[in-house]
């Protein structure tokens, strides 16, 4: 018994050690390649110590349109994220409120959302955007991330006012406050947590997205993940240094998350249909 | 704002919750969503081309290319041949880890927050780390295996089997963690009187984890199943920076072809068709897992 235990508890630890090595060697490789000459990262046998450390990959990332690009993906990512927010709470709290009419279906709608692959979106906007000139514009790329970010945000916080107590607001409508006024001065102050937390998942999905921002933006608005796809594609061939800046600085956010935002995670990841 | 919560007072209850409060959310679901899947339905009934503005009305023959679309049928192989190995491993391996990891003594938090450093990582930023890690020659996979297997430099991306692989690979990395924390999640919602009464009565791990643990976690396994199953299934952005679908249509999943399709060869109404399909299997998917979610909550 003792021995089949101790031998499950040496697998344990090798499972969990290489597990952790596993996860930690790209990031931590991918971080190195950004800080090395392209004789150290070029090199062969591999070397993890390069002879000496750089940072002429970023600078030459700004010439590339790195700077344009972080700014980019800031502002419709945080727009997004606000937008977002603006649109969901109210949407969220009379869910929570009323499940009566279409809103009994709600429910059913996020989730079926979230079995919608965004291609089936993405071609009719892009039709759309073409004639209504949205195509390369801030506001087309901030619209089109809120197909799915709205229903996220609201199935995320639909948890979140479920959970409030009633009494509370209650007390607060007693004593004057109107209902919108008791959910804009009272309830959303004090899930406020709750609430960035939702913002900062619809702020990262927003600076992840791929699809919609490759396909719609252009000069003006092309983004982190657009600019990494074209550093690989180049014609003049692939800038590996300066893609492993873009991939690091494009990483910060979604490692943050995980880092400090641990204890939501799971409600996250599985937008509400866990609790 | 004074005025406008006291229209919003006066109105019934059941029309100041949706058209009040959810109005915005309305109207970002009718112009957003319903209006572009009423469009793209439209559409699919047209042949659209570069050369003229006008789409030419053809009936039910998008629909009927379908049945004998080759491409179709060979993106629906390479989709398969990622999302199954990958689901698998995801699967077991994120069990294995939650477990592994919920065993520990000491330092859970840390160990459980390195393990899921990759899951809100960017689709771009995963595919370009890996494209990167398997390039030929100076990448680390091709550096390490032809030292160590003394064999000459494999081009991973540019076979069709260790491009599917390398796919694989990236997605396990990317996504075990998110089985594994829905898994410790579960874990963690076991009462600890549960698992002193077992040891008490001389369970060994074996048969705790058999008898006890796993029929109650059985059911978040198979939600974080199901939604791992979802998200393979319309895999794009790992492809798309990785091996562009290629080499030749190896990993041209299913929404990578449909993005050739329609953005770039510019056959829309055949690529909402392909789109069509796509969301009929995963609704097949999807109300498998409102099912299950929902049986859960009685």
């Amino acid at each position: 018994m003792l021995g089949q235990d101790r031998l499950l508890g040496i697998a344990r630890n090798v499972l969990l050690t290489v597990a952790c090595a596993f996860t930690l060697f790209p990031i931590a490789w991918l971080a190195l390649t950004s800080f090395k000459l392209p004789r150290d990262y070029f090199a062969t046998p591999f070397q993890w110590m390069p002879s000496s450390l750089t940072i002429q990959h970023y600078f030459r990332l700004a010439d590339l349109g790195g700077m344009a690009a972080v700014r980019n993906s800031l502002i419709v990512a945080a727009a997004s994220a606000l937008m977002t927010l603006l649109v969901a709470i109210p949407a969220a709290y009379a869910i929570s409120k009323s499940r009566r009419g279409i809103l009994r279906f709600a429910p059913t709608y996020v989730l079926a959302l979230r079995a919608l692959p965004p291609i089936i979106l993405l071609i009719p906007l892009f039709l759309v955007y073409a004639r209504l000139g949205l195509l390369d514009t801030y506001v087309g790329l901030v619209l089109a991330f809120s197909t799915f970010n709205v229903p996220f945000a609201i199935w995320m916080l639909v948890g979140f006012f479920d959970d409030f107590p009633h009494e509370v607001q209650e007390a607060a409508v007693l004593d004057g406050l109107s209902e919108l006024g008791s959910l804009v001065r009272i309830i959303v102050p004090m899930i406020m947590p709750a609430v960035a937390v939702v913002g900062l998942f619809a702020f990262i999905a927003a600076w992840n997205e791929l699809m919609l921002a490759t396909t719609f933006t252009g000069q003006n608005t092309r983004t982190v993940t657009k600019l990494i796809s074209s550093l690989l594609q180049s014609p003049t061939g692939a800038d590996f240094g300066a893609a492993a800046g873009i991939g690091v600085i494009s990483m910060v956010p979604g490692i943050l998350l995980v880092a400090l935002g641990q204890r939501f995670l799971v409600r996250g990841l599985t937008a509400g249909s866990i609790k | 704002m004074n005025a406008g919560a006291a229209s919003l007072e006066g109105l019934r209850p059941s029309a100041k919750y949706l058209w009040g409060y959810s109005g915005p959310a309305l109207l970002v679901t009718i112009v957003l969503v319903l209006f572009p899947l009423a469009y793209a339905l439209w559409a699919s009934f047209y042949a659209f081309s570069y050369s003229s503005d006008v789409p030419q009305w053809v009936g039910y023959n998008n629909y009927l290319r379908v049945l004998t679309d080759g491409d179709l049928r060979s993106s629906l192989a390479s989709t398969a041949a990622i999302v199954l190995p990958a689901l698998a491993i995801e699967v077991l391996l994120g069990l294995g880890l939650a477990l592994a990891v919920n065993s520990v003594s000491r330092g859970r938090a840390i160990l459980t927050t390195i393990l899921a450093l990759p899951v809100m990582i960017s689709g771009g930023a995963l595919g370009m780390t890996f494209r990167m890690l398997f390039t030929p020659q100076w990448g680390p996979v091709d550096n390490a295996v032809t030292r160590i297997f003394g064999v000459g430099s494999i081009d991973w991306l540019g076979n069709a089997a260790l491009a599917r692989m390398a796919v694989v690979l990236a997605d396990v990395w990317q996504n075990t963690p998110f089985v594994m924390l829905i898994c410790l999640a579960a874990l963690a919602a076991i009462p600890e009187q549960i698992r002193e009464a077992s040891s008490v009565d001389g369970a060994t791990s074996m048969q705790r984890f058999r008898f006890i643990e796993f029929p109650l976690i059985a059911k978040f396994l198979l939600v974080a199943t199901l939604f791992r199953l979802i998200d393979l299934f319309r895999i794009f952005d790992v492809v798309f920076v990785m091996t562009g679908g290629g080499p030749a249509s190896a990993t041209e999943t299913i929404s990578y072809y449909i993005y050739r399709q329609g953005i770039r060869a510019f056959d829309v109404g055949y690529a909402v068709v392909l789109g069509v399909v796509l969301a009929l299997v995963m609704l097949v998917v999807c109300i498998g897992l409102i099912r299950l979610v929902g049986r859960r909550g009685q």
